[in-house]
């Protein structure tokens, strides 16, 4: 299984993603940080509050489901180009095992990027002269919560990268998917019904409304989306003839 | 004439893939998205921006998500287009055939910019019937509405040469795409940028004819980055050794 994953790592590590997935998210911080100085004058809350709602207003609905989805695009796509899948299923491998394992790499790339995200968010106060009280666990639970409200999409993209050899499949899925969202997660009931507003609803939480019914609703449909999700994909993918 | 047969083959490639779905799509959605938001909202916008008419107001409150996905539908009708190409090896076929580079890079571009023009097209359409569904009442400003799909039909260009360059060059689509996508979130940061709101990915954020004195920047863009992108991609593909 940890080989099967050292493989998927290696197979990846040629692509170069890994720039592109740490890069990206900087883009959203220097605007966020930027509305930070320009407007200095009209905030009146404390600064790091401003500046976390500045740079997180567009990833959780924009930046973040577009990663997911060319991640998981670049993890199936590497084996769906010349004839890949048939290459290493031929070989004594549990048809599972690889599943998981590259599902394992697609989250551990997804981590990488929140990660650059995360730091960029502190370094960027930082400059800005935020001030030295970083609120570290208030923009860990946002991070954290983010990825958690996210598996179902997680789980969908993979499945869907897996399943389709064309690339432009998983990718105006998660374009289609993404451009509502912010608009959805603004609705009174609506937003239960689409999973990619739950990063929305988590991470700018404290200005969409929330009560605790919708919460425990919400976190019933991730696990049980995640969790069918998962297993419809892993038991296709060990049944499904491969050509 | 060879050269309207090979924009014509080009068509007929892309005829009964996932294209036509996302040129149609895409505004169709948008203007869904819009109907229900002015649906909901409607009171409460006309309060906040009483001096303008229904119609202005549907342009005002849309203009900005259009112009963050717009760019990013131009990338992926740029994979799209090319992604025919690397597969089966369809360059090498392609080429053998008796036509100059030349016209095969132009047709593939003038595609390109076609379709992001039919979708800008399309838009407006749907806009007017988002805007007689809701039954406004001011009769519509077709010369307003007009002009904005002119413009942005010119900010397309400077998009259109990069993305159809990049991914003509990049023989994994998904580079191109992440690379589009990234460019495209940035829009917001780099309009606000003395200097780099002349990237293109940006221009579409000024095509807006409300109240809006920037809209020539869109024009200026579109016009010089379109015509000297795509003679330098020319200049490069012309010269590339396809293997």
């Amino acid at each position: 299984m940890i080989r099967l994953f050292q493989y998927e790592l290696q197979k990846m590590r040629r692509t170069r993603l890994l720039w592109l997935v740490a890069i990206a998210p900087l883009f959203m911080v220097f605007q966020g940080v930027q509305n930070f100085i320009r407007y200095r004058q009209i905030w009146t809350r404390e600064a790091w509050e401003v500046i976390m709602e500045q740079t997180f207003i567009f990833y959780p609905s924009f930046l973040y489901p577009l990663l997911i989805a060319v991640i998981m695009a670049m993890v199936a796509r590497v084996d769906h180009v010349q004839g890949g899948w048939k290459y290493m299923l031929a070989r004594p491998v549990s048809r599972s095992g690889v599943y998981i394992a590259k599902l394992a790499v697609g989250i551990l790339y997804i981590l990488i990027s929140m990660l650059a995200f995360g730091s960029s968010v502190v370094l960027g106060g930082l400059v800005a002269g935020a001030g030295s009280s970083i609120p570290w666990e208030e923009i860990l639970r946002k991070m954290a919560g983010c990825f958690l409200a996210s598996l179902p999409v997680i789980m969908i993209q993979y499945e869907i990268s897996v399943r389709f050899n064309h690339v432009g499949i998983p990718l105006a899925l998660g374009i289609i998917m993404s451009v509502p969202s912010i608009l959805v997660a603004n609705s009174e009931q609506f937003w239960l019904l689409d999973p990619w507003t739950y990063p929305v609803v988590l991470m700018l939480g404290s200005r969409l409304g929330m009560d605790n019914g919708q919460a425990g609703m919400m976190n019933i449909v991730i696990v049980m989306l995640t969790l069918l999700v998962f297993l419809i994909g892993i038991i296709g993918f060990r049944r499904r003839d491969i050509v | 004439m060879n050269f309207m047969r090979v924009l014509y083959t080009e068509w007929l490639k892309q005829r009964r893939g996932l294209l036509p779905w996302i040129v149609v799509g895409g505004p169709l959605m948008f203007a869904g998205m819009m109907w229900v938001d002015l649906y909901l909202r409607y009171s409460y916008l006309s309060g906040r921006h009483p001096n303008l008419s229904s119609w202005e107001l549907l342009m005002q409150e849309g203009f900005m998500i259009w112009a963050l996905f717009y760019p990013i539908g131009i990338t992926l009708i740029a994979a799209l287009v090319h992604y025919r190409e690397y597969t089966d090896q369809g360059w090498k076929h392609l080429l053998a055939l008796p036509v100059t580079r030349l016209s095969v890079y132009t047709a593939k571009w003038l595609l390109i910019w076609l379709l992001s023009c039919l979708a800008a097209g399309l838009l407006l359409i749907f806009m007017y019937m988002t805007g007689m569904i809701l039954h406004f009442s001011e009769p519509f400003p077709l010369g307003q509405y007009i002009r904005y799909g002119i413009n942005l039909c010119i900010a397309a260009l400077g998009v259109v040469s990069l993305q159809h360059w990049l991914s003509s060059r990049l023989a994994n689509p998904l580079y191109g795409m992440a690379i589009g996508f990234s460019g495209s979130m940035g829009a917001l940061f780099f309009a606000q940028s003395e200097m780099m709101r002349f990237v293109p990915y940006a221009s579409a954020l000024f095509t807006m004819t409300v109240d809006n004195e920037d809209q020539w920047l869109a024009i200026t863009t579109g016009l010089v980055a379109g015509p000297l992108l795509l003679i330098a991609g020319l200049a490069e593909f012309r010269q590339r050794d396809i293997h």
